[in-house]
């Protein structure tokens, strides 16, 4: 037991009193003779088990009352819910600041975070005044996401998962993530909270639902507690719609004495411009090659948005001797590529533009796309990375061991002379596939069959590790294949390797055989119709119908079953159907498929490149598709160009390649042209290979490298290779686009959100002029009643007991 | 003039050591307080005119005088000499009980002095038996003005050391007193009731008149005590420690049923019956007297 005034509880020993003055009294007795003595102990006899009882009672009551009123003088802080209520009430306030990058909103001259954090210095400062103890709690949302990101890593015995293994471990608690966790509250709180109003928003587009899962332990290690929760946010739509995990949790905290308020800290929607994304073409990208960047930029406001230009810089980072710049916002050399100029975005709609880039070096090149400057800050910048190398690596199987298929795809891809395409072509025969090393395997950007005559099990599991992994696997058939060799074909693709993890066979049809397409009666039907695909996205904008020119005579056909199924099935199954046609025939067969196995993608071309087949190779189209599928089917491998901020940053690398010990130069703060620089050493993640990760929770005491990580930008990882140079990899960590929706929940959607919740829902404003405030009700005044009461009890008792003297 | 009653009251009894003294005041005092008519006499013997006085008796008026001289005269008669009282008092422990300014035993022996005064002043002859577990004294029936004496002399030596074990006494007075009486018994009834009324059955069944004084004390009906006490039982070995207060209401009960069980009992038996509180005057007693004394010479 914990009281304020610790001497005070001395005085219990007086709740001896009443008993010691109830046996004086019986020693003190009178003596007297006694005539009418039968009916005296008539009188007992019947009664002495009531008298007995009562005056036990009547003891009891005494000592009770004296030991509420000590009770009450010493100020009893802890115990049990019912000892709770003759005590000193405790009142513990529970802060839960939402500091996603949406909190970073000036428009009302301040930023809402600024408004959330004075409206708890405003709550707190109000608290010494009042009755009872005091307590608080401050939990930052970006903190409290992280702690339960089961992607994060745990460290002192904390998070959900293990990243190198993704083993599930522990559950992180609140000790290690809040800012300040059950502090009392003294008469003088400034200093108490100095070091949370120097905090900023963070970046993130983080789950309150995460904050209050973290106080339910909290609450439960004091269930005696008055718990007063407030939720300081800015109240978007999109987090609050669908509230129903967050509903979830309030309802399941364990305090029943909960009181909730929402505070609201940004008074209305207004207009906001975000871009929200910003990412390369799927085509092939390599140094030396122009790029096609897109860049997308969304209106969130409620009015037609005019005249906007987006500034797009090019960072090189090619450069051998580049050092690093901890002054500047990038160490790369930066160019200022042409504005881009949206003229029109209506409300709610999104415009993509795209710009031309050309990186003339290998490395890990930045594009960065900026709007004008509006309110909200964080959401008008994002990044890209490219990761180029100087070429692109293709594997061309070939049936034909003179490369006579292949043919037409080696013109195509590398045309020689000064024609550039940056891919590098390999040309192997089917054994390839067979006795190849998984690893050599992966070396490929993509691999393009063509006639082969049949798989082996051995190729097929490597061919679907492969693209399982995220590789990218054409394949075409040719006239030298025979019935029994499509037959191979639909035994050996549509089985699933035992050794996958990937449930998805490299083929989900069978194939039937070579089938003729009969004569157009009009000639000006084209053979070929093009579906909207990246492979033919550009093909599309040049011509309603790029294929005039293409020919078909012959095709494999499809098993007929399939299109039978196709007709009926359900819109569940077509939902969950891995493969479509991108490229469809006059007769409604498909000529090319897009099928997706795991990671990456398959796409089969029913044809042969052959005169007797089509006329397709020998079309201009055929250069850009070709082209455009290798870009397509390499963009599923690996090139991470940007992720949202929070999303775990690792550089994996070989031990005897770099040395382990990496420098991760983090973006710079709002208002800050320096950059925390963080040094981590790699560890071993597998047989010579070392992983360096950056890990928030490390960081947490550190409040400047926590911001860091998780604020929005390039993150510049510098190691150092075996031979002395020096390497710079980046990571783009870009703010949720989702963060630009300003549009606000209204009162009665809230409502409807947090049905069966109760809450309070004011302004940020408008909390220090209504300070009757949760929490701070006078306890007091219960306990009082409770004392009174048990004293009328006492009274009554003895009055039922003949104690009072009759009224004369 | 001082009033007359004031002489009955059990202070100023109190101050008045000789019980001879006490009589003679008290019933001097009690019957100068009454109407002068009632209780002159019941025989045929003439003896004189008194004016009529109102509340006298419309049967006693001379009519004859009242023809002759317009005035309305009361006629009185020479009562009858042949009345036997007896007089039992209890003198057990029990008696002893009082903290007012007469204790129980007291204010009997007072009574019975009283009304030996009295009877004998009539020219009646008047007994006294005191007993407690057994008769301590006996006095026979004497009309004589010197038995007086021998009464006060019993009555202020009554020992009171013992139980009450009235049915073995009432045997021995009905086997004493063979006549038929008015039996005055003075007790508290305390220690031995059920025997004490079945031998005021036999003494009924004698043809005894019997007037019951039930003297008990203050304290005993209304039970004061407010401090823990112990009691201690003057006739028994028992004790209790107790808050007074707490066993008041279950105490009165038990004794309003004992003092129902007793009226109950005299009603039965056609005796007369007197609860008397010792803080009380004595003119309600000797009032109750005199009626019993009407109606034992009625049945004459």
């Amino acid at each position: 037991m914990q009281f304020v005034f610790q001497s005070l509880a001395w005085g219990f020993l007086l709740v001896l009193l009443p008993l010691l003055i109830h046996l004086i009294n019986l020693v003190r007795h009178r003596r007297t003779e006694w005539a009418a003595m039968e009916f005296l102990l008539e009188s007992y006899r019947k009664h002495r088990r009531w008298v007995w009882l009562k005056q036990a009672l009547l003891i009891a009551s005494r000592m009770l009352a004296v030991a509420i009123v000590v009770a009450m003088l010493a100020q009893w802080v802890s115990g049990s819910r019912w000892l709770s209520m003759v005590s000193q009430s405790t009142t513990h306030h529970y802060f839960i600041i939402d500091d996603s990058a949406s909190m970073g909103d000036m428009a009302s001259g301040g930023s809402a975070y600024q408004a959330a954090l004075g409206a708890v210095q405003t709550i707190v400062s109000a608290a010494p005044s009042r009755e009872g103890n005091h307590l608080i709690s401050v939990l930052r949302a970006s903190k409290a996401s992280k702690a339960n990101d089961p992607t994060s890593k745990g460290q002192n015995g904390s998070l959900t998962l293990e990243p190198t293994s993704g083993t599930p471990v522990v559950s992180k608690s609140a000790d290690s993530v809040a800012d300040l966790l059950a502090r009392s509250i003294p008469s003088d709180p400034t200093r108490l909270l100095d070091k949370l109003m120097g905090t900023q928003p963070s970046a993130m587009d983080c789950a309150l639902s995460d904050s209050v899962t973290l106080l339910g332990p909290v609450m439960q290690q004091s269930p005696s507690e008055k718990a007063v929760v407030y939720i300081l946010s800015d109240f978007r739509r999109k987090d609050w719609q669908n509230a129903t995990l967050l509903k979830q949790q309030i309802q399941s905290l364990p305090n029943s004495d909960l009181e909730l308020q929402m505070i609201d800290c940004m008074p209305a929607r207004h207009e906001n411009l975000t871009i929200t994304s910003v990412s390369p073409q799927q085509e092939v990208l390599v140094a030396g090659v122009p790029s096609l960047i897109n860049i997308t930029v969304r209106n969130n406001g409620t009015a037609p948005a005019r005249n906007i230009s987006v500034r797009v810089n090019a960072i090189d980072y090619g450069d051998k001797q580049l050092e690093q710049k901890p002054g500047e916002a990038y160490s790369g050399l930066s160019t200022e590529l042409p504005l881009l100029l949206i003229d029109r975005i209506e409300p709610g709609e999104s415009v993509t533009r795209h710009t031309q880039v050309l990186f003339p070096r290998s490395g890990s090149h930045v594009i960065t796309a900026q709007l004008p400057p509006d309110s909200l800050q964080a959401d008008n910048r994002a990044n890209c990375v490219l990761d180029l190398q100087e070429g692109l690596q293709v594997l061309l199987i070939d049936g034909d061991a003179a490369g006579k298929h292949s043919f037409y795809f080696e013109s195509a891809l590398s045309p020689g002379g000064t024609t550039k395409t940056g891919l590098v072509l390999t040309r192997e025969g089917p054994e390839y596939l067979r006795d190849a090393d998984p690893e050599a395997l992966n070396r490929f950007a993509c691999v393009i069959m063509q006639a082969v005559p049949g798989l082996d099990m051995r190729a097929v599991e490597n061919l679907h590790g492969y693209v399982a992994g995220g590789g990218g696997l054409a394949i075409f058939f040719g006239e030298l294949m025979t019935a029994a060799e499509y037959a191979r074909y639909n035994a050996s693709l549509t089985k699933i390797p035992s050794v996958s993890e990937v449930k998805t066979p490299l083929m989900p049809f069978s194939l039937k055989g070579p089938a003729e397409l009969a004569r157009s009666a009009e000639d000006t039907a084209p053979d070929v119709i093009a579906d909207n695909h990246p492979i033919f996205e550009s093909l599309l904008k040049l011509s309603n119908s790029p294929f005039q020119g293409v020919r078909m005579q012959r095709y494999v056909e499809l098993d007929e079953s399939l299109f039978a199924e196709s007709a009926t099935e359900s819109r569940e199954a077509a939902r969950t159907k891995t493969w479509k046609p991108v490229l469809t025939m006059r007769n409604k067969r498909p000529l090319l498929i897009d099928h997706s196995v795991g990671e990456g993608r398959v796409l089969f071309g029913l044809t042969a490149f052959d005169r007797q087949w089509t006329n397709w190779h020998l079309d201009p189209t055929f250069v850009v598709a070709a082209l455009k599928t290798v870009g397509y089917l390499s963009s599923f491998r690996g090139m991470e160009t940007a992720k949202q901020v929070g999303a775990p940053m690792r550089w994996d690398f070989s031990s005897q390649e770099m040395l382990p010990e990496i420098e991760v130069l983090c973006p710079s703060q709002p208002g800050s042209t320096i950059r925390t620089l963080l040094r981590v050493n790699a560890r071993p993640s597998g047989e010579n290979s070392l992983s360096a990760f950056v890990d928030p929770d490390s960081e947490q005491g550190n409040e400047e490298s926590f911001r860091s990580i998780l604020n929005a930008g390039v993150f510049e990882w510098w190691g150092t290779s075996t031979q002395g140079e020096r390497l710079v990899r980046n990571l783009a960590r870009n703010v949720s686009p989702l963060e630009g929706e300003l549009d606000k929940i209204g009162a009665t959607d809230l409502t409807l959100s947090l049905d069966g919740v109760r809450y309070s829902y004011k302004n940020a404003d408008s909390v220090g002029s209504s300070l009757a405030l949760a929490g701070f009700a006078n306890r007091n005044m219960l306990l009082m009643c409770l004392l009174l009461g048990l004293l009328l009890f006492e009274q009554w008792l003895a009055w039922s007991a003949s104690y009072h003297l009759p009224s004369k | 003039m001082p009033d007359s009653k004031e002489y009955l009251h059990p202070e100023a009894i109190r101050r008045i050591h000789s019980m001879e003294l006490r009589a003679r005041n008290i019933v001097e005092g009690f019957l100068s307080g009454m109407h002068r008519s009632p209780y002159f006499g019941q025989s045929v013997e003439f003896v004189q005119h008194r004016q009529y006085a109102p509340g006298d008796d419309l049967r006693h008026i001379d009519w004859k005088v009242f023809g002759r001289q317009d005035r309305l005269y009361i006629k009185q008669y020479e009562e009858d000499t042949n009345l036997r009282c007896t007089l039992l008092m209890d003198a057990s422990k029990s008696m002893q009980y009082g903290r007012g300014p007469l204790n129980k035993f007291d204010y009997g022996a007072t009574l019975c002095a009283c009304l030996a005064y009295l009877t004998l002043r009539q020219q009646d002859s008047v007994g006294l038996t005191v007993f407690d577990q057994k008769i301590r004294t006996r006095l026979p029936w004497r009309s004589s003005r010197s038995h007086l004496q021998s009464i006060y002399k019993s009555l202020q030596n009554a020992p009171t050391t013992d139980k009450t074990d009235i049915k073995g006494v009432f045997r021995e007075i009905n086997d004493t007193y063979p006549k038929r009486s008015l039996m005055v018994i003075a007790t508290d009834f305390l220690g031995a009731e059920a025997e004490a009324l079945k031998g005021l059955g036999q003494l009924r069944k004698s043809g005894h008149d019997v007037l019951v004084f039930h003297i008990l004390d203050d304290d005993e009906l209304d039970f004061p005590f407010n401090d823990p006490t112990r009691f201690e039982g003057m006739e028994s070995l028992d004790s209790l420690t107790c808050n007074p207060r707490a066993l008041r209401d279950g105490y009165l009960e038990a004794l309003n049923r004992f003092l129902d069980r007793v009226r109950h009992t005299c009603a039965t038996y056609q005796i007369d019956y007197q609860l008397v509180r010792t803080s009380r005057s004595l003119d309600a007693a000797l009032s109750s007297y005199l009626s019993s004394r009407m109606a034992h010479m009625r049945k004459r």
